[in-house]
């Protein structure tokens, strides 16, 4: 790990110089809510959360935000999005699949499996469309003999892969992604306005706490990585059955 | 000096069947922390109910329990325990619990026992694996309480770590890993549930329900103010999975009771009286 954070801060100290932000503009682009990953269509168990009452308003949303989502993200989705990286610098193919068919089963609920399955697959058609990459289209081959779904996750790793996006930059992206999906959601489902929302996505991506969560999530093990949120599980669950929803998950 | 008094034990059960049907124990040992009751045929059900009880009244600092369960030959066993396992309080170290499952040729294990009860200052390490082959049916039920709620304590446990993993035809189909600590916000989404939240969970694994839940919908139907319930497909689509939250333990009872009953339901299977007396 240690040495990890050394090759980052290396990676960083040149990334710093003008000739060696290649990578950035990539992030940029991929990031943005005009590329089309299909977040916009869910909203990962919040909207049942805001039927069953327990998130109404804007404060309500934060404090989800910062004490549900933020823990999982740091304890589950950016370590697991870390293994696969490595994976993927280190083209080990077998081991991504593995990681991939792990994310699989540690979404627990189908909605929330299914969303990063749509997600997956998506990405890893921009990558195609987009960029010129043989790791992801080995991995796609592979995947495809096997009969799974990458996960969006796996296909972050490739694409950040692709664009040589440093990993703490990576992680970052996904934490930025994660809280701004969700306060999007919230437009429609708490209906805030986009002001709140920013506010709300700025005291999330605050600069210690962001930096305490990204590098907390690096010291996380492989065995140990994981998050009990029993609440968010039954949420979802229910969505599936749900009468009526503005969103697929 | 340092002291170790915890206790090195478990349970190997292995089950098979007779010609004429009939589950019986075709291997058993078993030593402190876990003693095994005289296993009981229940003829309506055509199982084997096997009560494990802890002489020791529950895990305490430096105890390793192994609970290795392993069915063939499509027998069909139902193994519980007779009340609550306690994890008591430890002022240092952990106990741990390894369990294994192993369900082969069409065999079927219900494992589901009793509550389990962080103490407050207990810390606890949890590792089960679950094998099933492909015809073979399993149901395994958790149980867990934040402390004893009647006293007034509800998490002030130091720790409990539970890693799960769930295998069907040797594929990873589930996956479920925390570590708690009441001091951090891994309990929040569980301790904000109602001031006193009982969590239990059903995982249910089955060919028949590969594409439904026939009673899904009584199960979610099942959700009142003081009880928050969902199922969702397992991965691979080889069972599900019913997680519920309930707000008092007489609410909790009786839902664990009825979705064990509209599980049984879907399985085409009667179910095992627990014989409690």
């Amino acid at each position: 790990m240690i040495q990890e954070v050394k090759k980052e801060k290396k990676q960083k100290k040149s990334s710093d110089g003008e000739n060696n932000i290649t990578w950035l503009g990539g992030l940029l682009q991929t990031t943005d809510t005009l590329f089309p990953s299909g977040g916009y269509a869910h909203s990962y168990g919040l909207e049942e959360r805001v039927a069953l009452g327990d998130i109404r308003s804007k404060e309500n949303l934060e404090d989800f935000l910062h004490h549900e989502i933020l823990p999982t993200l740091e304890n589950l989705e950016l370590p697991y999005l870390r293994f696969c990286f490595s994976k993927v610098e280190h083209q080990e193919y077998k081991g991504l699949l593995q990681l991939n068919d792990e994310i699989s089963a540690w979404k627990l609920t189908r909605e929330i499996r299914e969303a990063g399955m749509s997600q997956g697959t998506q990405m890893i058609r921009m990558i195609r469309e987009i960029y010129q990459c043989p790791i992801t289209q080995k991995f796609e081959k592979l995947i495809n003999e096997t009969g799974a779904k990458p996960q969006q996750i796996t296909a972050t790793a490739l694409l950040r892969n692709v664009q040589n996006a440093p990993l703490l930059s990576t992680l970052t992206a996904w934490v930025y992604q994660a809280v701004s999906n969700f306060c999007s959601a919230s437009v429609k489902l708490l209906r805030l306005g986009e002001i709140a929302c920013q506010k709300i996505i700025h005291r999330c991506l605050e600069p210690h706490q962001l930096s305490t969560l990204v590098l907390g999530s690096m010291e996380v093990k492989q065995k140990n990585a994981g998050f009990f949120n029993p609440v968010m599980d039954i949420a979802s669950a229910r969505h599936e059955l749900a009468f009526s929803r503005l969103f697929i998950s | 000096m340092s002291h170790n008094f915890g206790l090195n034990g478990g349970v190997h059960l292995q089950s098979r069947s007779k010609q004429d049907g009939l589950t019986y124990l075709s291997n058993q040992r078993f030593s402190p922390p876990v003693h095994l009751s005289k296993p009981y045929f229940d003829e309506e059900s055509r199982s084997l109910l096997v009560n494990l009880s802890c002489p020791t009244a529950g895990l305490l600092s430096g105890d390793k329990m192994l609970c290795d369960i392993e069915l063939f030959q499509s027998s069909s066993m139902v193994v519980t325990t007779p009340g609550a396992t306690r994890s008591h309080f430890m002022r240092k170290g952990l106990a741990q619990v390894n369990q294994y499952f192993r369900v082969n040729d069409q065999s079927f294990l219900e494992f589901n026992p009793g509550s389990l009860i962080l103490q407050g200052s207990t810390n606890l390490e949890q590792n089960t694996s679950v094998e099933v082959s492909e015809n073979a049916e399993i149901l395994y039920v958790e149980k867990i309480l934040p402390g004893r709620i009647a006293h007034g304590e509800s998490f002030q446990f130091k720790k409990f770590s539970n890693h799960l993993r769930i295998r069907k035809n040797k594929k990873l189909v589930l996956l479920e890993s925390f570590s708690l600590d009441p001091s951090n916000d891994s309990v929040h989404a569980w301790r904000n549930a109602f001031p006193s939240p009982f969590y239990g969970c059903f995982y249910i694994l089955s060919s028949k329900l590969k594409n439904d839940l026939p009673t899904r919908q009584k199960i979610h139907g099942l959700k009142s103010n003081n009880l928050l319930v969902g199922s969702s497909k397992i991965h691979g689509s080889v069972g599900w999975v019913v997680k519920l939250l309930a707000g008092d333990p007489f609410e909790f009872r009786k839902a664990m009771k009825t979705i064990r009953e509209l599980l049984y339901d879907d399985l085409g299977r009667t179910p095992t009286a627990f014989r409690r007396y």
